[in-house]
């Protein structure tokens, strides 16, 4: 059976001068991906330093600067817009990761992540579905750029899609 | 009464010593751009230099790195130059002075290092006299 997924803008909540942030929510849950990965971590005191740092690297940093690749785990090879949107993610020392789909300078899709306890993501207990899911979702949205069902605005700082919109896994 | 979401709420409960931390890594990351900009070099040919590999040195510049003191010093010594200037004076009168809690970010500057800036013209191998006259300069300086 299909997984149904929708995109949730998250202006309302994390609005920043030059990235324009978004989650997604799964047919059926009632918090988007990024919500889970807030309420999983925000009590956690073993990450406290880490995952503080992670949420001002994303409003204050990424937000004033703008969303560039260099600022991301993986470097990926040159795209052009609309680009072919990538998973990346957003590490920290001691093994924090969130998993984000990098679409412009300005426009990223924060997921879900955890604590990685193994060298390769795919292996980790805590963090493997949120890489494989981040990888299923980021190819469903280049698929939906060719198809057109997703757009960047005309300056590029926003996505446009229906609002019935689905990503279908 | 509308509850407050959930990201609202986290990005909220930031505790400033977070936001000081990345804002100086910012400002740190910046600086390091401005002068390898000015002496027209890259990263791979500052990790060169440090004996560093590239993939380090990005780190240091573009995530969310604890770079040590140790290391500002070691990149202060390869680029020749200040990155980081800690206020010498303390001006109780001047606020702009000791508000570490101002989050804008500074924008990127490529202006030249100012020559009188330079690390070489620091002088850190002759001490300025006996260690007891600089106790009593700095104890007049100070009160």
């Amino acid at each position: 059976m299909n997984t149904l997924i929708a995109l949730k803008d998250l202006e309302n909540d994390l609005e920043t001068p030059e990235v324009h942030y978004y989650s997604v929510i799964i047919e059926g849950e009632s918090n988007s991906e990024f919500e889970k990965f807030l309420q999983s971590h925000n009590a956690n005191q073993e990450i406290k330093e880490e995952y503080n740092d992670l949420l001002a690297w994303i409003r204050d940093k990424l937000g004033t600067r703008g969303a560039k690749k260099r600022y991301f785990r993986h470097e990926m090879k040159a795209e052009a817009l609309p680009p072919g949107s990538k998973y990346l993610e957003i590490e920290y020392d001691k093994q924090l990761r969130l998993y984000v789909i990098r679409i412009s300078d300005h426009v990223v899709i924060l997921l879900n992540g955890g604590i990685k306890t193994t060298k390769v993501a795919q292996k980790c207990p805590n963090v493997s579905r949120h890489f494989r899911l981040a990888n299923q979702i980021a190819e469903k949205i280049d698929q939906a750029f060719k198809n057109k069902e997703i757009e960047l605005g005309e300056d590029l700082k926003n996505l446009m899609f229906d609002k019935n919109f689905r990503l279908r896994l | 009464m509308k509850k407050e979401s959930i990201i609202k709420k986290a990005f909220s409960q930031i505790p400033d010593e977070n936001r000081i931390f990345i804002k100086r890594l910012d400002e740190i990351s910046e600086r390091i751009m401005s002068i390898l900009d000015f002496r027209e070099w890259t990263q791979k040919d500052l990790a060169k230099k440090m004996g560093k590999s590239p993939s380090e040195i990005n780190k240091w510049l573009n995530s969310p790195h604890n770079l040590t003191l140790k290391t500002i010093s070691k990149l202060e010594s390869t680029l020749q130059t200040p990155i980081i200037n800690v206020p010498k004076t303390f001006n109780v009168e001047n606020d702009d002075d000791n508000i570490v809690t101002n989050f804008t970010l500074i924008q990127t500057s490529t202006e030249v290092p100012r020559e009188e800036e330079e690390v070489e013209n620091i002088d850190f191998k002759e001490p300025r006299g006996k260690k007891e006259n600089r106790m009593r300069e700095y104890v007049t300086a100070n009160g």
